[in-house]
């Protein structure tokens, strides 16, 4: 009387042997999943294309915040969504604005050359952020009036970053 | 091999890992080993089923393996623990289950099964009512 | 009657399968991103998950054996364990999205913090899979992820160029200034949305618990054939509607509320309304899905008793999963870790674990010991072939691409 594990001859499974390394393999992927989450964060930039081509990136994602508080605008101008959504969809447009602004001004400038990007569009993703935030509290404090009237700027903001989204490499 | 036996059966792909069933159709474990013995020819016979830790850990080899049977050696109660053990007399079918003619508790496979009723889901209201 | 309701089992999994957090903002973003570019791969996904579901229902019915059962005899012990600790990773990440999914969708009701709402959610999640009975849950949730046909409604209201939608579809073009690595990369995210592993494994035990006889065999073929499309329909929706608003706005979706944003703005507060139980109801499917999928997975492998219409104390083991899992879940949920990133990740990851999923499917549904007569054809065969390639090759491509496209950014 003897278990037959696999070991044991006289009914081996009739499946073949396992890969050995596949415990290592998933110790593997996890370490990759690691290095892919670490991946997200931004690096220096290199050179002025590198930089420029950062910058454009983050004209963009700040437009895609600035858009949405337009539609969120749109929402409240013609009375289409309760008040708690209107400041939710505000609430995200707001912190993914002021991310891409600290993540832009976190970069190192390349050359002095590039500083003069650096501050004319960070000063555009400040007003971006300031707009979208006063939006967010005139929206918490169901204030329509005062809401309309700082989504008044956006236009102008869009326009500015529409300028940098264009911005050849 | 030749059809030489009614009984004669690829055990590994037939019986390994099939889920045993008892006679109402409930879940009683999986068949993690199988017992062996010879007969005066030399032929081999299943004679039990042996499932639990104390079965699956020696099959899984390698780390994980010895480490599933020291947890097992060290939480059970016997000093020198068997794996669980269904004889094959009870079983009625193999299909694409194994089929027992007694209930689950009539078996000794369900002990951690009882450990977790007893000491968490017991506990915990609205568990209804148990196996008898 | 009785017949109707059950198909409600298919449309509770496609609703809550295609439809949970990943895919209402996967297909957004798609949607904002590439039109209807990535329309393929949402009908790829659903060609994949009918005929899986489909074999993987009428093993259940005429063998009583779920996929994870499968999934142990085919591969063996080792092998399944892998697959295993995989997939109930995989789940642990997409139930973690959608619990706070849940409280997402409270919040853009209520403007309370989902942080704060999030215990209560979890909470409610466990105690359904404690206690109420399956039909129930079938049922209402089923119905009320309907209310997502609004998306349709708004569609329609839109009149929208029917032609330029459909060439767009038809003839998908990488947009200038994209890379073609992270438009396949996003392909791989519908793709996987559509078809994650807790669907089959869901809809496999469901049929096994219901206690699907043979002459349910037409029952299966309903419900897969009516209620995945149904799914498939609204995915779509989301993908067109974010397609006709967001993308002429230039607006990249990264978070719930913006996936809602074309219903408000076309029918006002009833869409919204609508839209608000449409993802609750949806979210809290996709959350009960993959709890009962990983107390499904982890008893099937190693043969505990399992299921939701014995009393919790009949199958202790499979409540304690459930209970560990719910815990972890909520846990990780309330470190605040973005939920959007999460199903993101979860989905592409579930690529990997996949193949390892359907090839026992595929298999076993040849078998003539779980299926008797009702084998495969040779049609099913060839499609299922190729579909566990494409779906190889997806998982293969799936975290190499994650890298190099820094998660489709």
């Amino acid at each position: 009387m003897a278990p037959v594990g696999g070991r044991y001859a006289a009914f081996p499974p009739a499946r073949g042997g396992e890969p050995r390394c596949s415990v290592r393999r998933l110790r593997w992927c996890s370490t990759l999943l690691v290095a892919t989450i670490g991946l997200g964060c931004v690096g220096p930039a290199r050179n002025t294309t590198n930089y420029r081509l950062k910058a454009r990136n983050s004209a963009k994602a700040a437009a895609s915040a600035v858009a949405t508080s337009q539609l969120a605008a749109t929402l409240v101008r013609h009375d289409d969504a309760p008040w708690p959504y209107v400041a939710v969809v505000l609430d995200s447009a707001e912190r993914d604005a002021s991310s891409v602004e600290s993540t832009f001004g976190s970069i190192q400038p390349p050359n002095p050359r590039s500083d003069h990007l650096r501050d004319a569009l960070g000063h555009v993703l400040n007003d971006a952020v300031d707009t979208i935030s006063k939006m967010r509290i005139a929206a918490r404090r169901d204030a329509r009036r005062e809401l309309l009237d700082a989504a008044q700027n956006l236009p102008r903001v869009a326009r500015e970053l529409r300028a940098y989204q264009d911005l050849s490499a | 091999m030749t059809a030489q036996a009614d009984h004669l059966i690829d055990a590994g792909l037939l019986l390994l890992d099939r889920q045993v069933v008892d006679c109402n159709e409930r879940q009683v474990a999986k068949v993690d080993d199988l017992e062996i013995a010879f007969d005066a020819d030399g032929r081999p016979y299943v004679i039990a089923i042996l499932c639990g830790p104390g079965a699956y850990g020696p099959r899984l080899r390698g780390r994980i393996g010895r480490w599933v049977i020291a947890i097992w050696r060290r939480l059970h109660p016997a000093v020198d623990p068997e794996p669980a053990r269904i004889p094959m007399t009870a079983v009625t079918k193999i299909d694409s289950a194994v089929h027992l003619s007694v209930p689950r508790t009539a078996t000794a496979a369900i002990v951690l099964d009882r450990w977790a009723e007893e000491h968490i889901v017991a506990r915990i209201p609205g568990a209804g009512k148990g196996e008898a | 009657m009785k017949k109707l309701l059950e198909v409600f089992l298919g449309v509770l999994t496609a609703i809550g399968g295609f439809v949970d957090i990943g895919e209402l903002v996967a297909n957004s973003e798609a949607g904002a991103r590439y039109g209807l570019a990535l329309l393929w791969p949402v009908l790829l996904g659903l060609v994949v998950i009918l005929l899986y579901a489909e074999m993987a229902g009428r093993i259940a019915t005429l063998s009583q054996r779920p996929v994870f059962d499968l999934v142990r005899e085919r591969m063996g012990e080792r092998a399944a364990l892998l697959n295993m600790l995989g997939s109930v990773a995989v789940n642990l990440l997409t139930m973690t999205a959608e619990i706070a999914g849940v409280a997402l969708s409270i919040q853009l009701a209520t403007d309370v913090s989902y942080l704060l709402l999030l215990p209560l959610i979890a909470f409610a999640v466990w105690l359904v899979v404690w206690r109420v009975k399956f039909s129930t849950l079938e049922n209402v949730v089923g119905i009320a992820g309907l209310a997502l046909f609004v998306f349709v409604v708004a569609i329609w209201k839109m009149h929208p160029d029917y032609h330029t939608l459909l060439s767009g579809a038809t003839h998908p073009t990488v947009p200038h200034g994209e890379g073609h690595p992270t438009y396949f990369y996003w392909a791989i995210a519908v793709f996987g949305g559509t078809i994650m592993p807790y669907e089959l494994f869901f809809f496999s035990s469901g049929a096994v618990e219901e206690r699907w006889t043979r002459r349910d065999l037409s029952l299966n073929r309903v419900n897969v054939f009516f209620g995945f499309p149904v799914g498939a329909v609204v995915s779509i929706a989301i993908m067109t509607a974010a397609a006709l608003v967001l993308r002429p706005a230039g607006i990249s979706v990264g978070h719930l509320d913006q996936a809602a944003l074309p219903v408000a703005l076309q029918l006002g507060k009833v869409g919204f309304a609508f839209v608000l139980v449409g993802f609750f109801a949806a979210l809290f499917g996709a959350s009960l899905e993959t709890v009962l999928s990983n107390g499904y997975v982890v008893s099937q492998y190693f043969g505990w008793s399992w299921g939701k219409l014995v009393s919790p104390r009949r199958a202790p083991r499979f409540h304690v999963v459930l209970l560990i899992s719910v815990v972890a879940a909520t846990a990780l949920a309330l470190t605040g870790i973005d939920p959007v990133k999460i199903t993101e990740y979860s989905i592409v990851f579930s690529a990997v674990v996949l193949p390892l999923t359907y090839f026992p499917v595929l298999l076993v549904a040849n078998d003539p010991t779980y299926v008797g007569d009702k084998t495969n054809s040779r049609l099913a065969n060839a499609l299922a072939v190729a579909m566990l390639i494409v779906v190889t090759v997806a998982g293969l491509a799936a975290i190499p691409l994650m890298i190099a496209t820094k998660g489709g950014a």
